[in-house]
């Protein structure tokens, strides 16, 4: 198999042959078998997988929450688990399936969460959020509770939290999952273009292979537990226009959706 | 609230006119119902007792309760025996909100001690607390310390359970999110687990107010002198129902006070 290197970049992110396991009382379940891969600074990498096959326990692992069983995780050259214990201000940011923004909490109070808890209450770091919230059309509603809010805002506004510690790389576990279609292509679209901005390396979980291909650099296709990697696809489309049609109607677009979708059909399908 | 403005502005339907007129229609109804119950139910009982169908050594009457009352409110007996019980349950009440939070953090924290001790706590709390009660005059004697003290044991276990139960049924999505924004143990606690229990909290104090006042009185009966518990137990001694039906009746009052002060709190908070 052919995997992409990216010669001039150190990769911030190192995979080296990463196995987990889950132990219960009726036995134990392999999640993760030998997986390696590098990610490099700037890069959109997207994971796609059968349902159940390990990508939410990749995800947990790269957020430094557990530790490989065997094999070695690496940020920038140190082991990933030690660093994210060592570090003041977390590097690594997560966003969750669903926003979780706090109800009692306002949008600011909501955004700046992440600050308050680790004591950087600056004046430069407010005028980073309040910056991305202006930008990102929620100045306005600071004030509100998230019930106030329409779900691709309140999905807006959780990646503003996640971005306020200003980590280096990004997790997204299926982030739009629990929109509605509408909501959940927009949103994804202004998602993509808030992470590009930004100048995030990001990785992102789905089970959508549309979302995958228009918003990734690289899609990583896993097989069923234990995953292992089936295959990685370099993703690059001509478009017209940023729009999440745009790139769904790149000329490319079809060949990498029927490669993948032949990838995970040998899977036994998509969850 | 700009919104509201604007609809009141607007004039309205003839299909909401009626809805209104039939929406007041109904409440009048309700509220002369619930009167004309308890109005009929005190003439009947009055009636009784006059036409001797009821004998007034037994079953008192509505005047006879009253009048009681007055004499009793001249030289202030009564209000001190409804200060005592109103003071007793408050401040076992006051104890058992402090202690069941802290145990139920503690326990929320130390999820190891929480599973050792779970047996423990569900025993104390299926256990007839009113058992209790000789044993702590035994231990503590008589007196406003034992009447607090069996006013929380009836009140304290199982509210140690209900917010330990609330707490733990936060999300774990929210904690995990605590986590992934470098936060600590027990950032999970001040930041989502308290905030997000605060309707579980009040809940829960709207049960123990009035399980308190429970506890408090089987207190009084067992051991004081002074409280509307006293004054059941002393007036069931002597025979004087006048005095007896009204302790009780203030009961009723105090718990229905106690419990709307509770649901205001609820209203503002929950």
């Amino acid at each position: 198999m052919d995997y992409p290197t990216y010669p001039d970049k150190q990769p911030v992110l190192s995979l080296e042959n990463v196995s987990y396991s889950y132990h219960t009382l009726s036995g134990e379940t392999k999640a993760l078998d030998g997986i390696s891969f590098e990610v490099s600074p700037g890069e959109f990498l997207a994971i796609v997988g059968p349902s159940g096959c390990g990508k939410s326990t990749l995800l947990n692992l790269l957020a430094g929450m557990i530790r490989p069983v065997s094999g070695r995780i690496t940020f920038h050259g140190k082991d990933l688990y030690e660093a994210v214990r060592q570090a003041d201000i977390p590097q690594i940011g997560y966003m969750l399936q669903h926003d979780h923004l706090f109800g009692w909490r306002t949008i600011w109070e909501n955004v700046t969460l992440g600050l308050e808890l680790k004591n950087q209450m600056t004046g430069a770091n407010l005028g980073y959020v309040s910056s991305l919230l202006e930008k990102y059309g929620l100045s306005e509603f600071k004030g509100c509770k998230p019930s106030q809010l329409s779900g691709g805002m309140r999905q807006r506004a959780a990646l503003i939290r996640t971005l306020a510690l200003n980590p280096e790389i990004l997790l997204l576990d299926e982030p739009f999952s629990a929109l509605d279609y509408q909501t959940r292509l927009s949103v994804s679209g202004d998602i993509g273009k808030i992470i590009r901005e930004n100048n995030k390396t990001a990785i992102l979980v789905t089970h959508n292979l549309s979302e995958a291909i228009s918003l990734a650099d690289r899609v990583i296709v896993l097989t069923k537990r234990p995953a292992k990697i089936k295959n990685m696809v370099d993703i690059s489309l001509t478009i017209t226009d940023s729009s999440p049609l745009g790139y769904r109607s790149a000329p490319e677009f079809n060949r990498y959706f029927n490669l993948l979708w032949e990838d995970l059909w040998d899977e036994k399908g998509i969850g | 609230m700009k919104k509201e403005l604007v609809k009141q502005e607007l004039p309205l339907s003839l299909g909401q006119i009626n809805y209104l007129k039939t929406y007041r229609q109904h409440r009048l109804m309700i509220v002369m119902g619930r009167f004309l119950l308890l109005t009929g139910f005190l003439l009947l009982w009055e009636g009784s007792v006059a036409l001797r169908l009821l004998d007034s050594f037994f079953f008192s009457s509505p005047l006879r309760i009253f009048s009681l009352f007055l004499e009793m409110t001249k030289d202030y007996v009564i209000w001190n025996h409804i200060g005592i019980t109103l003071w007793e349950t408050c401040i076992s009440f006051l104890l058992v909100t402090l202690f069941s939070l802290l145990a139920a953090i503690g326990l929320i924290l130390f999820p190891r001690a929480a599973e050792v001790l779970e047996p423990v706590l569900v025993i104390l709390n299926a256990l007839p607390k009113s058992a209790l009660a000789p044993l702590i005059i035994v231990w503590l004697g008589t007196g406003m310390r034992t009447i607090i003290i069996a006013g929380m044991s009836v009140a304290l276990f199982g509210s140690i359970i209900n917010m330990y139960t609330g707490f733990s049924q936060v999300e774990e999505e929210k904690i995990k999110l605590i986590y992934t924004l470098g936060g600590n143990k027990k950032d999970t606690l001040t930041k989502v687990i308290l905030p997000s229990s605060i309707p579980v909290i009040i809940s829960n104090m709207k049960v123990n107010i009035g399980l308190c006042l429970v506890g408090v009185i089987i207190g009084e009966f067992l051991a004081a002198k002074e409280g509307l518990g006293y004054l059941i137990i002393y007036g069931s001694q002597i025979f004087k129902l006048d005095l007896l039906i009204l302790s009780i009746l203030i009961l009723c009052v105090i718990a229905i006070v106690l419990y709307q002060l509770i649901h205001l709190l609820e209203k503002k908070w929950g």
